[in-house]
């Protein structure tokens, strides 16, 4: 019961704090800030970062020399044509005796890796059950995932971990159903997105609070008692319309997210330099929060980003370039602030997701278009410093490249995915308290597959 | 999260900030809460006003200052008011009184308690005949506070019973032979009176007729269950006892030790029930028996003697007449002092009137002894009075009358005129007591005459303009006769404000209901005939709330006068009004600072072009274009103008323009896609290909024509089309570039972005081998421009297409879950009509699903859609018929909200379709998906930005906007029409009562300037789910 103690402790300065007044407040708040900068020891947080529109795997994982699959960047090079990366401007990484480059805008993510703050799951996607090439082309309905290629419905099954069928929940949020007695008493949400948030962090009982860069907003028009008393009973009040009934639910939320976390926000102060980008922003507000962790009293946290624009039908180079950088920059400045801002590196785990990846072969614009398997990174403290993340090296099985090989499903370079959007996150969720009896909750088809821990965390 | 968390927090923040909110100033009834009374009876009143003064007040019932007859009475006074309930229950069971208190400063103040009358039980004094006969026999109940509704009953059993007078009941009943008695009860519903037991005929114990009553023998023993009063009080007391079996004749007997009883004389007797008068010594109990005529005695009761304190002191005579001069002696036991207020008293009680009238001719004469003060009321009478003629007349307004009075001089009248012979002429304006009061003075005193003064009968010859009013909100001048100072107006059932000026009275107050009502003006009791007034549209084709919520579905939501037009000439009318009617609005005003939002709203506000707008701007989020890919306005402007051209033409016109629009071609990438290029390695652009079928055509499950999907043997849908399909059609829409810039120019391929013509065909980079999509095949070597023809005719007339788009159009435009047979109408209509987008879109907003809600109160649990945030702003300006200029500040709000028009964040639009609402069982809700918990609180951001004036009912929010609230700050003195007003205005005037009591108390507590009582009703009604939910 240390968070609750603490959480009386919170309630108990703010009150002083408007006995006080203002001249008196400041020590107060310098004296909560003191205590906000720790956070629990058996706290941890998820950080989902989600490249929208299909992250183009192939030119941010690059084969150098890759003899245990016998494939080297020339195969690439064949495969992508005009828009293959020179090899010579690649970020320089090694899985165990092969060589890998990152895209050339990924050092801050190279070296992540190289200190084995960094993990790379390869050729990961939707999957009902494992799936060969000569199975796919049979193509039956039971065996592929459903709507494969369209981006609605690869977000909802990323989100979700269903490959078919309808979801309303996704395993961010399940996952925090699990552990809601983690978090009892919080008075804020477990999720937080910065930037909307699908399936993925809706639960059974678990809501996402949102909470733009800027802060979240308050209420400004309730300022009297009758007012005050006017919204609370018209929250209450019931004409019979569930869409009516939905929209009071989400008001109510919002003033109840607003009113918990912005008192204690406002004196959040992070020092470590992020970039000013749509991402490094998102990371920030993300640090602030798990700043104020202990205030918050939740114990189980996620935290949802997004990044847009990763669908590069047409020009791709210019396209992705900065969308990688902004990646890489905001993943490195996030770790630096959790390890020596926050004392949190090893408390929280950062992961890419994204619907699908893209095709090897270009098009006739010099776009991709929409694929399925891909690569993607975990970052976290490596177990090597204390942490629990196996980094420095590779999980799954990196695909050959061979158009209309064994890895490919039409001919273009589009990934038979290796490894499953449910072990990826089974084994995520494992780490972050998730039992293996409440596993199938969270990830429905899990008994699917042959192993519900990829390994790289724990 | 809990409410009561909320309120903690809320207080705690507030704490933080240093400023506690003030209390609101207010004033509270007692008593409150269930407040009964019987019928005719008094309840009095106290009002408490909180931190504020109370200057004057002003009490009502029923609306009405006062109170009447009907609704009970109440007096007037500063902190309290005495109600009488009416003589006879009111129709409605119950009334509310109202206090309006003005405070020192001005502000008014009002609270209000419901009243709940209830009726007296009812009560049986006779049935007849007594005793009853065996057998069916009809029987007459005799009593008090009988119904038609009453029933007689005989122990349990309900006879068909008739309310034969006031007074009497009737009821043909059964009395079984082998009865020895019979207990009657009426029962109204909820009260029952008391039991009467009547003896049946040829029983034991009968009584009554026949002669029969003690000739048959012993009577039967009588059994005492209570007596009454108990304790029984020392001295001469009447006593109840209540048992069974007293017969006629019946008498009380008391015990005092074996053998030595008293008899009483009963003073009357029922069956249940013996009363004697006894008397009472100051012995520790008494022990009473009741024996019938010949029969032995009862079973003992024994009861309690209490000897107590002395008998409340008693004076004699308690009032009395006493002429000037006269004596009169009062007797007070035990009394030993004896006051008088006026005249003189001995300690014996010997009193002696005053000689001479005092100032009040009623005195008080009081006795004290051993029980305390006991006081009579003496009424000096002069026996030879000043005598006026006539001492009452009721005069009409102008006459005259002559009074008399013997040596009466120094007449004087309070509102007419009287001369010094006693001519008396009334007063020229008739005056607000309506009476008036004549006085002489003589040599036996002064003598007074009243006066009633008929008020004139008011005649209303006009009303407003051509004896029209508008609907909503009004203020008329009624010209005619007989007005006065006094008068008072009624429209239909509600009273409304009147002042009366020059002759003339102007009226001002809200109606809601378009049609034909009557204005009556009453002066006191004269009335004038009803005078029929036209409220809003004459033979309006469609109702009020009809008109408005139609205008919600097919435009930006009505204005008053849009409203008045509909209702005007009908749904259909104005649908073909709207169709005929050339495109009004356009970008052409977007200039930099200027953007597309700010002029997309102007657009809405101000065009007449409401439907085409409205389908266009749907039509935008199925054919999604985004400025964060094509970047600039020129490119976006001729695609949404584009769009604005087309919504009546046809679906296939729309998908071909949209698919050879530069905007289009930019965005999904069909400009300059090349056929496949073997050298390079590459192939056609799928981009297009995939999203032209994926969310402008078919979707990617197949569909029925209602739009529910099939499922195949493991419950799956079954995709549309696959990958092959997708590659198919990007080769075929290969070939295409922008128009050459220069007039003459041949194109050239790659060439940059033209945004002002449709692309153009560039065969040589056309793929022209043979394709197949799904059941569509084209040959090798069609032409580039009939493979795209081909192909989009194909998509045109899928049998995916109607229920795909039509579901969408409902969706944007009526409401998230249509029914499956809605969809179905509307696809089937879409697929007859070859999607000929006016067919569909009548189709769509004339569908009895459309429309079932029209009169409001019919919502389906359903039904309903959240207005996005490019709907809900200019919504909200036209509802007040507000103006907005392209200056306006919502552009960012709208971003903020998750809507930044035009620059969606992908062609998935900003939210989609088929999004499904938590907690809702599975509903669909495509535009929460944006309503995350942030964006909900920036909705009530938005409501409070503009309702924050703290001066100028003229609300703003920047210089583009101007929402005007003076109309509504004369209602703000009477909160329940305020919300009327504000209803009408926003929903329709179809708010259910629940929430529409949330808001009118938070309006009567608001306790601040009228603006700020306005303001309080627009931004709670804004705030509300039920506005921002349309249905």
């Amino acid at each position: 019961m240390l968070i609750r103690s603490r959480r009386e402790f919170m309630k108990a300065t703010l009150r002083s704090v408007g006995a006080i007044g203002a001249l008196g407040g400041l020590a107060k708040f310098g004296e909560m800030n003191a205590l906000a900068a720790t956070v629990n020891s058996g706290y941890k947080a998820l950080v989902c970062i989600f490249l929208a529109g299909g992250n183009d795997g192939h030119n941010t994982v690059i084969p150098i020399s890759v003899p245990s699959m016998q494939e080297d960047y020339s195969l690439y090079f064949q495969g992508r044509q005009t828009l293959a990366l020179p090899q010579a401007s690649l970020q320089v990484i090694q899985n165990g005796g092969d060589t890998y480059g990152l895209h050339p805008l990924m050092p801050e993510m190279a070296a992540l890796y190289n200190a084995g703050n960094a993990a790379i799951v390869a050729n990961v996607g939707t999957l009902v059950k494992p799936i060969d090439r000569p199975t796919y082309l049979q193509n039956n309905q039971a065996d592929i995932p459903a709507a494969l290629y369209s981006h609605p419905d690869q977000v909802n099954q990323w989100q979700t971990t269903v490959p078919n069928g309808s979801a309303f929940t996704g395993w961010g949020g399940l996952a925090e159903d699990t552990l809601a007695a983690q978090n009892a008493g919080a008075a804020f949400s477990p999720i937080t997105s910065t930037s909307g948030c699908g399936l993925f962090c809706t639960g059974q009982n678990t809501f996402a609070s949102t909470i733009p860069v800027n802060g979240a907003s308050n209420l400004i028009g309730a300022t009297t008692q009758n007012r005050i008393a006017a919204y609370q009973n018209m929250l209450a009040f019931d004409n019979g319309l569930k869409l009516v009934q939905a929209a009071n639910a989400i008001f109510n939320r919002g003033v109840g997210f607003s009113q918990a976390l912005n008192a204690a926000l406002g004196a959040a102060k992070i020092n470590t330099a992020f970039p000013v980008s749509v991402l490094g922003q998102q990371l920030l507000t993300v640090a602030k929060i798990i700043s104020i962790q202990s205030v918050l009293g939740i114990n189980r946290q996620v935290f949802f980003c997004q990044l847009g624009g990763f669908d590069t039908h047409g020009t791709q180079i210019g396209n992705q370039d900065p969308l990688l950088q902004d990646l890489s920059q905001s993943v490195g400045a996030f770790y630096s602030c959790l390890t020596q801002e926050l004392a949190a590196d090893k408390d929280v785990v950062t992961f890419t997701a994204s619907e699908f990846g893209r095709t090897l072969q270009p098009n006739t614009d010099a776009g991709t278009d929409h694929a399925w398997g891909n690569h993607h990174f975990l970052i976290g403290t490596g177990a090597s410093s204390g942490g629990s993340l196996h980094g420095g090296q590779f999980f799954g099985q990196f695909p050959s490249l061979v158009l209309g090989g064994d890895n490919d499903a039409n001919g273009r370079g589009t990934l038979i995915p290796t490894t499953s959007v449910e072990q990826y996150a089974a084994t995520i969720a494992t780490w972050f308290g998730v039992t293996a009896g409440n596993l199938p909750t969270v990830v429905p088809y899990i008994g699917n597959f042959p192993t519900a821990n990829l390994g790289f965390l724990g | 999260m809990k409410i009561q968390t909320i309120k903690t927090i809320l207080l705690a923040t507030a704490a933080l900030a240093g400023s506690l909110p003030a209390f609101a100033q207010s004033l509270s009834l007692a008593p409150s809460g269930y407040v009964t009374v019987g019928v005719g009876g008094t309840l009095q009143f106290t009002a408490a006003a909180s931190s504020f003064t109370i200057s004057s007040i002003k009490w009502e019932v029923g609306s009405v200052q006062g109170g009447s007859a009907a609704t009970g009475t109440i007096t007037t006074g500063l902190t309290g008011g005495l109600y009488t309930a009416p003589a006879t229950m009111p129709a409605q069971g119950s009334e509310t009184i109202l206090a309006v208190a003005t405070s020192t400063s001005g502000t008014k103040y009002s609270a209000s308690v419901n009243v709940y009358i209830m009726a007296p039980p009812p009560a049986i004094s006779l049935v007849s005949p007594s005793p009853l006969p065996p057998g069916t026999t009809t029987v007459t109940v005799t009593g008090t506070g009988f119904t038609s509704s009453s029933t007689i009953r005989d122990g349990g059993v309900a006879y068909a019973t008739q309310l034969t007078t006031a007074n009497t009941l009737t009821a043909s009943v059964y009395t079984s032979p082998s009865a020895t008695s019979a207990s009657f009860t009426v029962n109204n519903s909820g009260s029952i009176s008391t039991p009467y037991v009547v003896p049946v005929k040829g029983s034991s114990s009968g009584s009554g007729t026949g002669g029969n009553n003690n000739s048959s023998g012993s009577s039967s023993v009588p059994v005492i269950t209570t007596v009454m009063p108990t304790p029984i009080p020392v001295g001469t007391q009447t006593i109840t006892i209540a048992g069974s079996g007293f017969v006629t004749g019946a008498l009380v007997y008391q015990s005092f030790g074996s053998q030595n009883m008293i008899q009483y004389a009963s003073s009357s007797v029922t069956a249940g029930s013996v009363t004697a008068t006894i008397y009472q010594g100051a012995a520790a109990t008494a022990t009473f028996c009741v024996k019938n005529p010949g029969s032995a005695c009862s079973n003992s009761v024994t009861v309690a003697i209490n000897s107590g304190p002395p008998p409340p002191q008693s004076i004699a005579p308690a009032s009395i007449s006493v002429n000037l001069g006269a004596t009169q002696q009062f007797t007070s036991a035990g009394a030993t002092v004896f006051t008088a207020t006026a005249g003189s008293i001995t300690s014996g009680g010997f009193y002696t009137a005053p000689a001479t009238m005092p100032a009040s001719g009623n005195v008080t004469v009081t006795a004290t002894g051993p029980g305390g003060n006991a006081s009579a009321a003496v009424t000096l009478i002069n026996p030879n009075p000043q005598i006026i003629t006539p001492a009452a007349v009721t005069l009409t307004l102008g006459a005259t009358q002559q009074f008399t009075s013997a040596g009466g001089s120094n007449w004087t009248a309070i509102n007419g005129t009287v001369d010094q012979t006693g001519f008396y002429t009334t007063p020229s304006v008739w005056p607000a007591s309506g009476t008036d009061t004549v006085s002489v003075t003589g040599p036996n005193g002064n003598a007074t005459a009243a006066i009633t003064i008929t008020p004139p009968t008011p005649v209303i010859t006009s009303v407003g303009t051509g004896n029209q009013l508008p609907l909503g909100i009004f203020n008329a001048t009624v010209t005619g006769t007989g007005f006065t100072a006094q008068s008072t107006a009624t429209l239909g059932t509600s009273p409304v404000a009147v002042i009366y000026a020059g002759g003339a009275l102007t009226i001002s107050g809200f109606y809601g209901q378009s049609g034909p009502v009557n204005l009556i003006v009453t002066n006191a009791t004269v009335a004038s005939q009803p005078f029929s007034v036209q409220v809003g549209v004459p033979n309006a084709l469609v109702s009020t709330s009809a008109a408005r919520r139609f205008l919600q579905q097919a435009g930006f939501g009505p204005t008053p006068a849009d409203a008045a037009h509909v209702q005007t000439i009908g749904f259909q009318a104005w649908l073909n009004e709207q169709f005929a009617m050339p495109p009004v609005s356009n970008y052409n005003a977007v200039v930099p600072p200027v953007g597309m939002s700010a002029v997309f709203m102007t657009n809405a506000v101000v065009n007449p072009d409401q439907l085409r707008q409205k389908v266009a701007f749907a039509l935008s989020q199925i054919f999604v274009t985004s400025l964060n890919t094509v970047f600039f306005d020129n490119v976006m402007i001729p695609y949404q103008q584009m769009l604005l051209g087309d919504v009546f033409t046809s679906y296939q016109q729309i998908l071909t323009d949209v698919t050879l629009s530069p905007c289009m071609g930019f965005y999904l990438n069909m400009a300059n896609n090349e056929k496949a290029n073997p050298a390079l390695g590459t192939v056609a652009n799928e981009n297009y290909g995939r999203e032209v079928m994926q969310l402008m055509s078919i979707g990617t499950k197949v569909l029925n024509p209602d739009g529910t999907w099939p499922v195949d043997s493991n419950n799956l849908p079954l995709p549309t089309y696959q990958q092959s399909d997708v590659t198919a059609m990007a080769r075929i829409f290969t070939g295409w570039t922008y128009a050459s810039s220069s007039a003459g120019s041949a194109p050239i391929f790659g060439a940059y972005i033209n945004p002002d013509a449709p692309m153009v065909p560039y065969g040589s980079q056309h793929d022209t081998t043979a394709k197949t999509v799904m059941s569509y095949s084209a040959p090798a070597g069609l032409s580039i421009t009939d493979d795209l023809n081909g192909v989009l005719g194909y998509l045109a007339s899928h049998p995916n297409t109607a229920p795909f788009i039509s579901k969408q159009l409902i969706q944007h435009m009526v409401k998230s879950n249509p029914s499956p047979q809605y969809v179905l109408r509307v696809s089937t209509a879409f697929t007859q009509s070859h999607g000929d987008m006016p067919t569909v879109i009548t189709a769509i907003l004339l569908d009895p699903e459309a429309r079932a809600n029209d009169q409001g109160g019919d919502d389906q649990p359903t039904d309903g859609h959240l207005q996005e945030p490019a709907l809900l702003v200019p919504a909200v300006v036209r509802a007040f018929a507000g103006q907005m200029t392209t200056a306006n500040y919502y552009p960012s709000t709208l971003a903020s909200m998750g809507q930044d028009l035009f620059n969606a964040p992908s062609v998935f639009n900003y939210y989609s379709p088929g999004f499904v609402v938590g907690g809702t069982g599975g509903l669909s809700g495509p535009e929460f998906q944006i309503d995350n918990p942030n964006a909900a609180v920036l909705r009530e951001n938005f409501a409070a930005n503009l309702t924050n004036s703290y001066s100028n009912p003229m609300l703003n929010n920047g210089p583009g906007t101007t929402v005007d609230l003076t109309p509504f700050l004369p209602l703000a003195s009477n909160p329940a029409t305020l919300v009327n007003a504000v209803d009408l205005t926003l929903t329709q005037g179809v708010m259910p009562q629940g929430l529409k009591t949330i808001i009118v108390n938070a309006v009567a507590a608001d306790g601040n300037s009228p603006l700020h009582a306005v303001e309080t009703a627009v931004y709670l009604t804004l705030i509300s789910s039920y506005y921002n939910v349309w249905h």
